[in-house]
């Protein structure tokens, strides 16, 4: 068993429950024919909940059996530090493309990553920040010619 | 089509650079090559995603006998054999041995796709609701295969799957379902945005796990094997592309067991080889590398003649096509001939270029496999952004890629194959809209279940279909039970 892997597998059964929640808010259970908007949903939902429910007995038994934690890289924290860190980053890169412009957006997430991934050698991050951004746009701009956001 | 044939060539190059670097993956080269190739025409966009394809199944092999570590997971059987060699200082020759093979596994397979699909494509057309439904649940049947360690979290990623499929207008009735009332849901979740953000961000941020491993240098030395070795290599080559072809061909199987079957075949075909399997065999390197590019040929016939993916790439390639209005299936034979004819001429050219490229840039390769990852992980997500707005220039699509990233990279660390999820977001509206018509004109379940088993197409596919669970779960024993090969 992984770090938080039985939280996970209870998440996974919440959503199945969520899942079928509103599978049956799409059509009243009194409504409901095989052909009908809810059923194909329903029916999908109830499997799902079926599979959560089997993958939460399976890592019971592997549990009980003794199964330890698996090996290699896998091993570290689901949420280590690296991670964490590039998630913020990217719900950053997110909102920074809303709120300014996508290039403006891009370069900032490259340096930002780029420098925290090379301990901080802000100077590295910047240079490769820079040179990629303008790669990018203008490959994908002028050679693909792909609308950027 | 000099513009073609030099992005195939492109392609190939790319593939090949892609497949050789563990982690990461052809799915999701070709996953963010959509949105890219996008504007692009379709013949041209097809070069360098059949370029990329063949590129990256073969490219899997080089981390496979440089690092014993597969590039793809087609590439697993290699290693038995591949590092082995690697350790006696003959990797050269091995990737050498490796590229011959794998060019002609992609003949086949080649030839295969083009004598086999016309006659496929004919029966498909006669067709009703009824065996569309059975064929695309057969298409689920891939989740057999890319379910990873656990059934049970593949069987639940695919459910999950074929629920966010549910999102968005009914295809029948028209009316919202779990659109919460929010405009942009009613159009439905873009596949290709989860699917970007899946295979794109999901399989960057998971990386980052593994970040702090050092690089290891590659050491590539005489790269030319004996000729009289190649001749007596080459019946086996041939025999373990048809079964690649095969294996290839049916939705569920892929190139990861058509190249265990095939290094399985091998080991039992092969009385006497020159060195055991397991210690450095060329016949190791053969079976498996050879099926693995057959049944990149083989996984277009299903995809192209009934619209159902052989594996994840050919997924993401119905997306593609879907993107440029061409609907994978039947109908593409009568309705764009043109563009099977030219599907099989770049799989026929991505080859010949695998066959230039692979015995080339052996060295080159070993170096640009050393790229810092550090640099590599961010660009990725950039590169995801661009694919996942450039589709329908929508900024929401950006949202659903960087959440279905940050899901991805969940899913991923908990064993829970993402491969399945996209598979069910691409076949549910079809199982859906099927399975209702079919109901619909029989009149009943019981009455469509009756016509299943009375009519002879739709009882022929529910026997393939019975058949495909049993060697599934045949096989799945049979690999708890196999111990662990050498070089694993």
């Amino acid at each position: 068993m992984k770090q938080g892997e039985r939280v996970f597998n209870w998440i996974l059964l919440a959503l199945s429950i969520v899942f079928c929640l509103l599978s049956l808010s799409i059509t009243p259970v009194t409504e409901l024919t095989l052909t009908s908007d809810g059923a194909y949903p329903l029916f999908i939902s109830c499997l799902s909940l079926l599979f959560a429910l089997c993958i939460l007995l399976d890592s019971r038994k592997r549990r009980r059996a003794g199964a330890s934690q698996s090996d290699g890289p896998e091993e570290q924290p689901v949420f280590c530090r690296d991670v964490v860190v590039m998630i913020l980053f990217v719900i950053i890169y997110a909102a920074a493309i809303l709120v300014v412009h996508y290039i403006l957006a891009t370069l900032l997430f490259t340096i930002l990553s780029i420098s925290y991934l090379e301990q901080w050698k802000w100077r590295r991050g910047l240079l490769i920040g820079f040179t990629s951004t303008f790669w990018i746009v203008l490959i994908f701009k002028y050679f693909f010619s792909v609308i950027l956001p | 089509m000099l513009i073609q044939i030099c992005f195939v060539a492109l392609g190939v190059f790319a593939g090949i650079y892609v497949g050789a670097i563990p982690g990461l993956s052809v799915t999701m080269a070709t996953s963010l090559l959509i949105a890219m190739t996008y504007s692009w025409s379709t013949d041209t966009a097809l070069a360098v995603m059949i370029g990329v394809y063949v590129g990256g199944v073969y490219g899997g092999s080089r981390a496979a006998v440089l690092l014993n570590i597969p590039g793809a997971p087609s590439a697993v059987a290699t290693t038995f054999d591949g590092y082995p060699l690697a350790k006696k200082g003959l990797a050269g020759q091995a990737i050498a041995v490796s590229t011959l093979t794998s060019v002609v596994g992609g003949l086949v397979g080649t030839l295969f796709l083009c004598f086999a699909s016309p006659l496929v494509s004919s029966v498909a057309l006669s067709f009703s609701p009824r065996d569309y439904f059975l064929l695309t649940l057969m298409g689920l049947m891939l989740v057999g295969s890319l379910g990873g360690k656990s059934i049970w979290k593949g069987l639940f990623s695919a459910a999950a799957g074929l629920m966010l499929g549910i999102v968005g207008m009914d295809p029948i009735s028209g009316l919202g379902r779990l659109t919460f009332g929010n405009v942009n849901l009613r159009g439905g979740i873009s596949y290709i945005a989860v699917m970007i953000g899946l295979f794109g961000v999901g399989e960057a941020l998971f990386q980052l796990l593994h970040r702090n491993q050092p690089i290891v240098r590659q050491k590539v030395d005489s790269i030319r094997p004996p000729k009289n070795k190649l001749l007596k290599l080459f019946p086996l080559s041939l025999g373990s592309g048809v079964i690649g072809t095969l294996v290839g061909a049916l939705p569920g199987a892929g190139g990861e067991i058509a190249a265990l079957l095939a290094y399985d075949t091998a080991k039992r075909v092969v009385r006497h080889p020159e060195v055991p399997f397991g210690e450095g065999a060329y016949e190791g390197v053969v079976a498996p590398e050879s099926a693995n590019n057959a049944a990149v040929g083989g996984a277009l016939i299903p995809m192209l003649t009934l619209g159902i993916p052989g594996d994840s790439v050919t997924a993401i390639l119905i997306g593609a096509l879907a993107i440029h209005g061409i609907r994978a299936g039947p109908m593409l034979m009568t309705e764009s001939p043109d563009l099977f004819n030219n599907l099989v001429f770049l799989l026929l050219l991505a080859n010949i270029f695998l066959l230039v490229l692979g015995m080339m840039g052996i060295k080159l390769f070993a170096k640009m496999a050393e790229i810092p990852r550090n640099i590599l992980l961010p660009m990725i997500i950039v590169v995801s952004v661009i694919g996942s707005y450039s589709i329908n220039n929508l900024t929401i699509d950006i949202v659903w890629t960087l959440v279905f990233g940050v899901v991805g990279y969940f899913m991923k660390y908990y064993d829970v194959p993402v491969g399945p999820m996209v598979l069910g977001l691409i076949l549910g509206p079809t199982i859906e809209v099927n399975f209702r018509r079919a109901i619909l004109s029989s009149g009943g379940l019981f009455s469509m279940l009756g016509e299943v088993v009375t009519n002879p197409l739709s009882l022929v596919l529910l026997v393939i279909m019975v058949l495909m669970i049993v060697s599934q779960v045949l096989s799945s024993r049979s690999k708890n039970k196999e111990p662990v090969s050498p070089g694993q």
